[in-house]
Parts: C-alpha cells; structure tokens; sequence
C-alpha cells in the first residue's frame, strides 16, 4: 500500500508575530512524505479542507520528504487553488524533489503556481502580491 | 529466471498502486531501463491503473486489472488490460494545457501524462478486454 502522511504546521515565521510572514499575515505549511497517488490523494484533499475551515488561506505545501506523485495529486492541487485565492490566499509550492517537480512541468503546472525552491522562498512570495503564475 | 513474475494481477483498488509501481520497477530494472525511462514507465503504469480502476471500472473493486510485461531486444513493454468500461482512444485530443489549467480542470491530467511519458501508446479491445500498451525503449525519450 502507498505509504503518504500530511502534516500541518504554521510556519516559524520571520514576521512580527509567530508563524507570520514578513507582512505580518499568518502561513500554514502542510509537509507532504511519501507517495501522493490515487489512492493517497483523499487524504490532502481533507488536510487542505481542514486548512480552510480553520481560516488559512496562505498556504504553502512543502514537498522536501514527498517522493512520487501521480495525476490524482495534481488534481488535488488544482481543486483547491481557486477557492484558496478567491478567499485572498494562495498555496505556494515549496523544496520538491526532481522527479517530483518533473511531473509539475511536464503538465505546465509552473504556470499556474509559484513553485519555488525553499518554504522561506515561498513564505516571502506572499509579501509580494497576488501569484504571478496565475 | 526472471526475479520478477511477468504478470501481476490487482483487484480493482487503488490501495493497490503501490504493488503495481514496485513491479514495474523491477521491470525495469531487468530490461536495463535508465532511472528516469523507468520512473517514466511506472508513473504511466500507474496512470493506466487508476483509469483502469476508477473509470474502467467506475470504482467498484471487484474487478481485477491485469498488468503484464514483455521484455524486447531494446524496449519494455507493459500492457494494462481490464474488463471494464472500456476506453474510447478516438476521443483522445491533445490538450490545451493552459486552458485546462485557467479552467482549474482537476481531471483530465493522466492520460495526458502517460502519452509524454513514454516511447509508444497504443490502445485495443481484445477479447472483449480494454488494453493500454505502454513502450519505454533504453534509448528513448527521458520527460519524467
């Protein structure tokens, strides 16, 4: 069996408060490890859905410890991206592996997300205004 | 003596991805694929699979995916063969990602993937089964 866990966290914070962003605004990073399949796919789909109902909108998805990803993981980061930005947030994409990033751009994903190199990398996009990726 | 039996059989579960990855792994492994023509081939295995058992067989898992390997003189080719809905391939149409992706489509994406990934796709019914036949060659395309 696939063996994934997700796991929430604000962020550390280089902002005024705990967990903030420069700009003062609060950031979850949701650590993804493991295998994001078909199978695994519903469980980010409810740490996401769990992200929103507690109010986060500035999102961040680290991908540092996530090994594979298939189609049904992408489409998981394309179901939530729209409601997450029309609540004023974003998720950036942060630390992915090669492989991993390699089925980002083989579908094109970077035009459409900022996928940036380090959670700090993805923490500062949000002082910067709204995605230029989308 | 192959390490790896040539064909696996799952039943219609997508907790059996997994199962179906490691094998074709060690697929390729045995047919001398590069790591990234094998990473290719087992992420287009796995595409093939999950359209096997989520539309082929609309998710009901009592249905069983058959996935076979046959080792050529410079190719890998796995066949994913199922007994459910079958898959019309004329309905095929490249598509226009950027659209896809400003439409925010959440589906659509796999099949996509598994004609990038690999050397050659084809598509048949036979006896009365849906096949999807997936060629890495070792000197092939290298995307994923």
């Amino acid at each position: 069996m696939s063996s994934f866990s997700v796991s929430f966290r604000p962020h550390a914070g280089t902002g005024p408060d705990p967990g903030s962003a420069p700009d003062g605004a609060r950031v979850c990073v949701l650590d993804l490890a493991g295998e994001l399949d078909a199978h695994t796919a519903t469980e980010f789909e409810a740490a996401l859905q769990k992200c929103l109902d507690e109010g986060h909108t500035r999102l961040v998805v680290s991908g540092r410890d996530l090994q594979y990803i298939s189609s049904a993981g992408l489409g998981v980061f394309m179901a939530f991206v729209e409601p997450v930005r029309e609540a004023g947030g974003d998720i950036k994409i942060a630390a992915l592996q090669p492989r991993v990033f390699n089925v980002f751009d083989l579908l094109g994903f970077p035009l459409l997300f900022d996928i940036v190199d380090t959670e700090e990398a993805a923490v500062e996009r949000f002082t910067q205004g709204p995605s230029t990726a989308a | 003596m192959r390490r790896c039996a040539p064909r696996l059989t799952i039943p219609s579960r997508t907790s059996q991805l997994a199962r179906v990855r490691a094998r074709v792994a060690c697929w390729a492994e045995e047919a001398g694929l590069a790591e990234k023509a094998a990473q290719a081939l087992q992420l287009a295995v796995d595409e093939a699979c999950a359209n096997a058992i989520e539309h082929g067989y609309g998710g009901r898992p009592d249905g069983r995916v058959e996935v076979e390997a046959a080792f050529g003189k410079d190719a890998l080719t796995v066949t994913v063969r199922h007994r459910g809905d079958p898959y019309d391939p004329e309905r095929y149409r490249p598509p226009e990602l950027r659209r896809m992706l400003e439409g925010h489509r959440v589906h659509g994406y796999g099949l996509h993937l598994m004609h990038r990934l690999v050397d050659e796709i084809a598509f048949r019914l036979r006896d009365g089964a849906s096949e999807v036949c997936l060629t890495k060659r070792r000197n092939g395309r290298h995307e994923a």
